[in-house]
């Protein structure tokens, strides 16, 4: 072999070693010095994480018994993508063709939805198969609480219904069906708005990052869209704790995203219960009863060219006045919770929003705000005593008895002390009792058994026109907003409105900031004495109203209300106690509390050392049931209460009674108790509080005096009722 | 035995054994330690086994084993019978190449949009891969015959590239760019230890390129024929994809690799091609870097090996034999190895010994069996 030969072997030979010296480097440098990254890439490959929803914790009532529960719910979902892969496959690529398959797929799915028992319209399953908040590759649910039997026959037919799937999921069930259903509240879809709000939530601080920006908290309960998020009531005001940690499945996937296997699990964990201060069976006798006073007092004929009596609506909440704890709750018109788990139907929706339903999702007690009428007068007696107004000019002493013409005629007024009664009434100076009753020997104890209003009229005139050192002009609304008169109670409770307690500083105010809606921005005493009958513009909620009179059956401490007793989270740690809440204690001059009492308990009662006088407001409905009242017990189980008569513009009046028992007085001759229970009635355009609202207090009352309170039924039982009912019917039918 | 020693020492060494003792073991030795790591991978890239209950799918490696075994018995045969003699017969596996090329284009079967193969129904045959024997017998034969006349002319040199264009035209035509790439390195390297002189190189590539822009000018070539050839320099998407999970398999195996058949990029089959194109993704993953260097140094040896037959070779016939292998298994290791670690474009070629491939399997065996059979009949 020539040397030449020799040499070109050579240079391939280099040619060999540097290729090969490349591939050595190449090598080190994928597998040396970029392996932590590559691997990092290599696990993400082939792992998707699959969120499971949590089960949210139960809601109990103080018994322990369920009102909020869990149960398996058989759903259809349709996954468009699937489905559109399948029409491909099958060469169906035209969309107008793809469309016409869809059409005739859901008329079949509609029509075996509704063989199975659930009426089912295909454009309802068009609409949610449309629904934009689900991206193409997300099963879209189409139909909800179906019949599990379509598990096995959608199953199996993959060829007729592509990309549809028959699952379960865990859904809310609410074992006393619409029983406290403002209370609870209900659950939904997570909304776009939501999502935002609650996308801080379940942060903590960064530690690594001194500029604060924040991480996902591990033991957080972050959202997703289609996440179900409480909506109302304690579902709502619990979310946190009701809401489940969502579990997370690592799965390993194929090249095409199919399952391999289960890399890690991590289970959910279930939301914490959240136990209740409601009593369930007394729930449901309120309720029963706010139907039934709204049925009574629909019954009422109007006098003359009086509005109907429509009594569209109405509240009631019981509490103890000792700790501030909410027994029972009702409002009405109701709704049923269950409507909402599974999807509201588009008629379902037009009817909570027809205006003739009266916003049925609406909780009376806490979210809407009335005049407190006559039920205020104890507080304008508070404020007289406190600031002194009592004995002051032309106001007698709270124990001194005057006589009651029927009128106050204000001191102040433009048409002067000369002109005539007739003059100074078209001037409107003149202030009115209902029905121009006259009374004769009203002190204190008797403007409250009785109800004068010229009593008050005179009180609230008093404050206005004296001279501010000696007497504030805002006294009564000091001593009524120290009861929580016109501000939220802060009850566990979302959607709770304040109301207002006006003063002349906050009607300049409101008139300044808003003209045209507040034409007048002057403060007359007309509008002080207005204030001191609860009226004008006095707006408060029913909470606050049984809320400030507990205050007064205890003695003067002001609580913030609690519905929720504790919350117990699911894995056994420490629950959560919420204690009696005191929000301020109110010093109730020694003078005249006993005289309020003794005021308040001759509205139902007539005691043996009074019987030269009338009868209270409500006399009737605690001893006479011919007139529509109880036999009441109330040597016993003694009731101080208010009754209130508030009038609304156009509009029957709104029927008030507010008072609480066992309460009884050593003057009277009673057993001196502590009161257990205070409750208010508000019926909306139902009348006097005497006839309507009197009378449901003392069913109610008489009730738990005698310890009559029924369990409480659940839905099952309801409907196996129902169920009997109608197979007797059917068996009278062929008779 | 000192014949069976590697060195100077045998080179003057007169003994003339049994043909089985003239044989390079270490090349042997080598080839089937790559051949065993080869089928070791390959069916840790086909048995597609994930869970315990799983059977695991042994229908590719059994093959593979029955292709391993009928190639060692064809270079056996390949190794024995002198090369010398075989000479004569180079025109037959020319024209036995020519035609098992362009029968494709009539029993020919198109899989991967490329007419490539025979189906045999159980079996498919490549020609292309049996084409390259005769491709390196024919250059081998042609170069040592015009050299050992006048010196290496320059017509002998076009003659020479136009027996070798027509198969590479009748591959090309199938397409397969990739064995087109392997039979011009193949090529090139023959001529080119054949003594080509570099005026004679410049001139060849200036012909080609003329000849191109002719081609391209009058229409014979359309823009979109070009693009092919120069795709590799701009792959699609998919492509990129793929070369990027290959180096993500290489580079998550890390200096240990995962374990044999614990790939998850091999178990979830992220890697297309991965018992054929990118079955070095798979050694890579599973064996890391210890793997990896460890079949880049058998390859490196069996090559230094045949390096050093071609150096001993009796005449210039086996050298060239011998360079010719010494080029496809270079070319193809290189470009098949360096693809998978995206330094070089992605072309479907096997790598040599490793790979899954009945066709590919024998047709390398075979072409060690002839750097044997010329390291046994080194002596006159």
């Amino acid at each position: 072999m020539e040397d030449s030969a020799r040499l070109r072997l050579r240079i391939l030979g280099v040619i060999a070693v540097s290729l090969f010296v490349a591939l050595f480097g190449r090598l080190w440098y994928l597998q040396a010095l970029q392996t932590e990254q590559l691997q990092e890439v290599a696990t993400q490959n082939i792992t998707r994480t699959i969120r499971t929803q949590a089960p949210r914790g139960r809601v109990l009532d103080v018994k322990g018994r369920v009102l909020v529960d869990n149960r398996l719910s058989t759903i259809v979902t349709v996954n468009r993508e699937e489905l559109r892969t399948a029409l491909v496959d099958r060469g169906v690529r035209d969309s107008s063709e793809q469309q016409a398959f869809r059409n005739e797929m859901f008329t079949e799915l509609a029509r075996e939805l509704s063989n199975s028992g659930q009426l089912t319209k295909l454009a309802d399953l068009l609409r949610s198969y449309e629904d934009p908040s689900f991206t193409r590759f997300e099963s879209v649910p189409v139909a909800r609480d179906v019949d599990e039997d379509l598990l096995v026959f959608i199953g199996e037919r993959p060829s007729v219904f592509p990309g549809v799937q028959v699952t379960q999921e865990v859904v809310r069930s609410y074992p006393y069906g619409d029983r406290a259903a403002h209370i609870l509240g209900y659950v939904g879809s997570i909304t776009g708005n939501e999502l935002r709000e609650k996308a801080d939530t379940w942060t903590i601080p960064d530690p690594d990052d001194p500029e604060g920006a924040r991480i996902p908290d591990p033991n957080g309960k972050p959202y997703r869209s289609n996440d179900e998020i409480g909506k109302l009531g304690v579902e709502l005001f619990f979310e946190d704790d009701l809401r489940g940690v969502p579990g997370t499945r690592v799965i390993e996937v194929d090249n095409f995203s199919n399952f391999v296997r289960n890399v890690s699990t991590v289970s959910p964990r279930r939301g914490s219960d959240v136990v209740l201060t409601i009593d369930i069976d007394l729930q449901s006798r309120l309720e029963d009863e706010l139907r039934r006073s709204l049925d009574i007092a629909r019954e009422q004929v109007p006098e003359g060219d009086d509005p109907p009596y429509n009594a569209p609506a109405g509240t009631s909440v019981i509490m103890n006045p000792q700790d501030g704890s909410v027994l029972a709750m009702a409002s009405y018109p109701t709704f049923k919770p269950s409507d909402f788990t599974e999807g509201l139907s588009f008629a379902q929706k037009e009817a909570l929003d027809d205006p003739l339903a009266h916003q049925p999702l609406l909780n009376r007690a806490i979210a809407e705000i009335y005049p407190a009428a006559s039920t205020f007068k104890p507080f304008t007696a508070i404020a007289a005593e406190v600031f002194e107004v009592f004995g002051w000019e032309f106001v007698e002493d709270f124990d001194v008895p005057t006589s009651d013409p029927g009128y106050w005629r204000l001191r102040s007024c433009a048409a002067g002390d000369s002109a005539d009664l007739e003059t100074a009434r078209e001037l409107g100076c003149v202030r009115r009792n209902a029905g121009d009753a006259t009374m004769e020997g009203v002190d204190l104890r008797h403007s409250l058994t009785f109800s004068s209003d010229t009593y008050y009229y005179k009180l609230g005139e008093a404050f206005w026109i004296a001279p501010n050192e000696e007497i504030p002009d805002d006294g009564i609304q000091q001593i009524a907003s120290e009861f929580g008169l016109g501000s939220s109670t802060g009850i566990q409770l979302p959607g709770e409105k304040a109301g207002l307690m006006p003063t002349a500083a906050l009607k300049q105010e409101r008139h300044l900031a808003n003209p045209e809606a507040f034409p007048f921005g002057d403060w007359y005493s007309g509008d002080n004495a207005f204030v001191a009958i609860g009226q004008g513009d006095v707006a408060i909620t029913p909470l606050q109203l049984v809320n400030a009179y507990s205050a007064l059956a205890n003695g003067g401490t002001v609580f913030s209300p609690n519905i929720a007793r504790r919350v117990e989270p699911a894995d056994g740690s420490d629950s959560i106690e919420f204690g009696a809440r005191v929000l301020r204690e109110v010093e109730i001059p020694e003078t005249i509390k006993g005289e309020i009492l003794d005021g308040l308990l001759g509205v139902t009662f007539q005691p043996k050392v009074q019987l030269d006088r009338p009868s209270g407001t409500a006399y009737n409905a605690f001893n006479r049931p011919e007139q529509g009242g109880v036999a009441f017990d109330l040597y016993n189980w003694p009731v101080a209460g208010k009754t209130g008569t508030a009038e609304v513009t156009g509009k029957a009046d709104n029927a008030l009674f507010v008072g609480f028992g066992p309460s009884g007085s050593d003057t009277w001759g009673t057993a001196v108790l502590e009161p257990e229970y205070a409750m208010v009635v508000l019926l909306e355009e139902s009348g006097f509080g005497s006839g309507t609202a009197a009378p449901m207090v003392a069913r109610v009352f008489d009730a738990i005096a005698n310890e009559e309170i029924d369990r409480a039924l659940t839905q099952d039982e309801v409907d196996e009722f129902y169920a009997v009912q109608s197979i007797n019917d059917l068996a009278g039918a062929d008779q | 035995m000192t014949a069976l020693r590697a060195g100077r020492a045998d080179f003057n060494d007169r003994e003339q054994g049994h043909i089985l003792l003239r044989l390079d073991l270490s090349i042997i030795v080598a080839t089937a330690a790559l051949v065993a790591l080869g089928s070791l991978v390959v069916y840790s890239a086909t048995r597609g086994v994930l869970t315990e209950e799983d059977i695991p799918n042994r229908s590719v490696i059994n093959k593979q084993l029955i292709f391993v075994g009928v190639g060692f018995v064809a270079a056996a045969g390949a190794s024995i019978v002198d090369y010398r003699r075989i000479r004569a017969f180079v025109p037959l596996f020319y024209t036995a190449s020519l035609l098992g090329l362009a029968g494709l284009f009539v029993f020919g079967s198109e899989f991967n949009n490329a007419t490539s193969w025979y189906s045999l129904g159980f079996i498919t045959l490549q020609p292309s891969e049996f084409a390259k024997l005769g491709l390196i017998v024919t250059m081998a034969a042609w170069f040592s015959h015009a050299r050992s006349e006048k010196g290496l002319r320059f017509i002998d040199v076009l003659a020479g590239l136009a027996l070798s264009g027509v198969l590479a035209a009748l591959v090309l035509a199938q397409p397969d760019y990739g064995t087109v790439m392997v039979y011009g390195a193949i090529v090139a390297a023959i001529v080119m230890i054949a003594g080509v002189r570099p005026a004679h190189v410049v001139a060849v590539i200036g012909m080609l390129l003329v000849g191109l822009v002719y081609a391209f000018n009058t229409g014979q070539i359309q823009a979109y024929q070009i693009e092919r050839f120069t795709a590799f320099a701009d792959p699609d998407a998919q492509v990129r994809y793929n070369v990027n999970q290959s180096e993500i398999a290489i580079g998550s195996g890390g200096l240990r690799g995962s374990g044999l058949f614990n790939g998850t990029q091999n178990n979830n089959s992220l890697v297309p091609e991965k018992e054929t194109d990118f079955i070095f993704s798979v050694l890579g993953e599973e064996l890391g870097f210890v793997g990896g260097a460890a079949m880049l140094l058998l390859f490196g040896f069996l090559l230094l090996r045949i390096w050093r037959v071609a150096h001993l070779a009796e005449n210039d016939f086996g050298r060239l034999i011998c360079i010719g292998v010494f080029a496809m298994i270079l070319f193809q290791a290189f470009q098949s190895v360096g693809m998978n670690m995206g330094m070089m474009p992605v072309t479907g070629i096997p790598l040599p010994l490793i790979s899954a491939g009945g066709s590919s399997m024998i047709t390398t065996l075979i072409a060690v069996g002839l750097v044997e059979n010329v390291h046994a009949h080194r002596l006159r």
